[in-house]
């Protein structure tokens, strides 16, 4: 049975290989017969993409992702912040009050116990107090707010969608700029070597030495003490957080271009005479682009992690602004959490499922861009 | 070997002030008065101005960023990180008290974990492609994709509320332990850490366990793996004899670098579930502005991390005959 698999295992590859190499030729000389369909190495890693069942599910996730959060508001009759102040829910207050009355018997006559003295009897009454809801705080799951509505009576449902706005939008952002960093410190080091490379990467360790999340609650105290307002307090945290992230880029970058340096399509890019600037973006670079993709989109989901534990610490996007985190930051209110799965699940459900899909199409994508990968 | 390890030391020094000079400009981009600020404010506070003078004093509040820098430097390499105001103690002694419960618990679900993990990651490499690899990989993802408040808020809802297991309204005591015995506490603690247990595996052993297969399935596409097939060896030793033991070597040198987590606790986990280890007291410091602890607590980490990198290195080469530490 082992051997059969062997086998199967190495016709697969001897198929792919010819496959591959016949595609090769095809790109570089370009006569072989029409009958063969010639494939770009991008085309390759699209094809093989979309031949794992995991990458389509990540993609079609994100894509129903980002429709939710940024078309969604549009059909939502609620505003990110708008509190519902039409409710007929009433507010019952139950009161209860003990009067102690004399006790008779049948005939109307007291009782009286054995020192002859009246007895009396406790009786309990219930006063229900209604009043008419001033906001629809609180509120089920029904159809007028899907997923009910949270403590200060804004619809949950429409606050999910912001709140994925804003994950979405920061994690593709600080990756962004957590690229550009890193590939230029990475690139410098690994491309000019001696004592920029020492210096950048000792810059790098002590970088990894830091413990992101203390820090980060040191910054927000910072950011309390100067006064920063809510509004844009966010953008301060992005820039930190891309300040402490661009450590991994710069070493991957750093760590690909120091083994490429050697190779000869770089001494003859040398002898060549192209400049340094030539060398490094139209040669190294993109041969460091896959390793680059996948840790971008790796990079993407750990960065909604990072915001949603930020804004679950308050330290995020500030209340009554809407975030993932944050809404799951109201259990710390025992209430909410034994009694209100609704204000808190869903928006765990969505960081989940975002970075999920994040992580299957980085998966996805480091399978297809590996040449020795045999799917 | 010794000279690398006496040069990988110095470059440890060199980054761990590196590390407080960093952390160090950070606190000092609070506003001058922000201690002062913090502290009146606050009417509970018992800060008295000496404390207030003592601490300005420590971390050279009054002076600029780098004499200020140096006179806590010189203070912290006599191990003096000054008194916590939040717990009201030295903080190296409030860190040594409370990190044990947190070493606890993560040294448990590490002894759970790490096994459990290697093998899940060495079946699914073994099977690829099949129904076990993508039922694994889908759960293990599932766990790295968790944050980790939420699952612990899942937990608790479900076992500690819905299904009444747990009393986690008083962290690791059950409410009503009025005149218990000591053997009957113990329990206690020990069934209130199980949630938190399971938290800190779930959220683990997905990293471990991808990690795993990655290396196993490289290994196996290796000569000396078709050379074992080839030879007639059965598959259980190609597969836990040939490849495993090269498969471990990254998983053994990566646990040297789990130290930082293993004493340093977890602030979300602790919090969430009210566990008195280092995390909540670290959390707690840093919501109270506890500026000595916080920096005693940073540094503590940083000097983790760079011994558990050292500790890797070493590892690696003493795992690994072909490595040589130059």
């Amino acid at each position: 049975m082992n051997e059969e698999k062997l086998d199967s295992l190495q016709e697969e590859t001897v198929v792919e290989t010819v496959e591959t190499e016949s595609e090769m030729q095809t790109v570089q000389e370009g006569f072989l017969s029409d009958n063969v369909k010639a494939l770009s190495p991008t085309q390759l890693v699209v094809k093989r993409f979309f031949r794992s069942k995991l990458s389509i599910v990540g993609l079609v996730l994100i894509i129903g992702l980002f429709l939710f959060s940024f078309l969604g508001p549009l059909f939502s009759p609620y505003g990110e912040t708008e509190i519902d102040y039409e409710t007929d829910r009433m507010n019952v207050v139950v009161t209860e009050f003990t009067y102690e009355v004399p006790m008779y018997d049948e005939f109307g006559s007291p009782v009286l116990d054995e020192n002859g003295e009246q007895k009396y009897e406790s009786i309990i009454v219930y006063q229900m107090d209604k009043t008419q809801k001033k906001v629809d705080d609180h509120a089920l799951p029904s159809a007028e707010h899907w997923l009910g509505t949270d403590a200060d009576g804004m619809d949950v449902l429409t606050r999910i969608m912001y709140g994925g706005r804003i994950s979405l939008t920061i994690s593709f952002i600080v990756v962004f700029m957590e690229v550009i960093l890193g590939v230029i410190l990475g690139g410098i080091a690994g491309y000019f070597g001696k004592w920029v490379d020492t210096l950048i990467m000792r810059i790098v360790d002590i970088f990894n030495c830091l413990p992101t999340l203390p820090l980060m609650l040191i910054i927000g105290a910072i950011l309390d003490a100067l006064g920063i307002k809510a509004s844009v307090r966010i953008y301060y945290m992005m820039a930190f957080l891309t300040f402490f992230g661009w450590t991994g880029i710069a070493r991957i970058v750093r760590g690909q271009i120091l083994s490429l340096r050697e190779q000869e399509f770089m001494v003859s890019a040398t002898a060549r005479g192209l400049s340094t600037k030539r060398k490094i973006f139209r040669h190294l670079i993109p041969n460091v682009m896959p390793q680059l993709i996948v840790s971008m989109t790796l990079g993407l989901g750990s960065v909604i992690l990072s915001e949603a534990t930020l804004s679950y610490l308050n330290l995020g996007v500030p209340k009554p602004y809407a975030a993932w985190g944050g809404m799951i930051g109201d259990i710390k209110d025992p209430i909410i959490l034994q009694n209100y799965p609704n204000l808190w699940m869903p928006a765990g459900l969505c960081i989940v499922l975002a970075v999920l899909a994040f992580n299957f199409i980085g998966d996805g994508l480091r399978d297809a861009f590996d040449p020795k990968s045999k799917k | 070997m010794f000279k690398y390890i006496t040069k990988r030391l110095l470059l440890s020094i060199l980054i761990i002030f590196g590390v407080s000079l960093l952390m160090y400009a950070l606190l000092r981009l609070m506003p001058g008065d922000y201690v002062e600020q913090k502290f009146t404010l606050n009417p509970n506070s018992e800060i008295s101005p000496e404390r207030i003078t003592a601490m300005k004093e420590l971390y050279g509040l009054n002076d600029s960023v780098i004499v200020g820098y140096f006179k806590w430097l010189a203070k912290a390499l006599k191990g003096d990180f000054g008194m916590s105001f939040q717990f009201d103690a030295p903080v190296m002694e409030v860190i040594g008290e409370n990190m044990w419960i947190s070493f606890l618990l993560t040294l448990i679900a590490l002894v759970i974990y790490y096994p459990l993990g290697i093998l899940l990651g060495v079946r699914a490499a073994v099977k690829q492609y099949s129904i076990f690899d993508y039922t694994t990989t889908v759960i293990t993802m599932l766990g790295i994709s968790l944050p980790s408040f939420f699952f612990s808020a899942i937990l608790i809802k479900t076992f500690a509320f819905d299904l009444g297991w747990f009393d986690t309204s008083l962290g690791l005591v059950s409410s009503g332990m009025l005149n218990a015995t000591e053997w009957e506490l113990f329990w206690d603690k020990a069934w209130h850490l199980v949630l938190p247990m399971i938290t800190v595996v779930i959220l683990s052993i997905g990293g471990l366990m991808r990690y795993t297969r990655t290396n196993m399935l490289e290994v196996l596409t290796a000569d000396y793996i078709r050379t074992a097939r080839a030879k007639g060896a059965s598959e259980m030793t190609v597969v836990y004899k040939h490849a495993f033991k090269n498969t471990m070597i990254p998983l053994v040198t990566m646990l040297a670098g789990l130290l930082p987590g293993l004493f340093g606790g977890s602030m979300i986990i602790e919090q969430v579930f009210a566990i008195p280890g280092i995390g909540l007291k670290a959390y707690q410091a840093l919501n109270a502005g506890d500026i000595p602890f916080v920096m005693g607590y940073n540094m503590f980490l940083a000097v983790l991390t760079v011994l558990g990198m050292l500790l890797t290195d070493i590892m690696y080469a003493v795992v690994d005959p072909r490595v040589k530490l130059k």
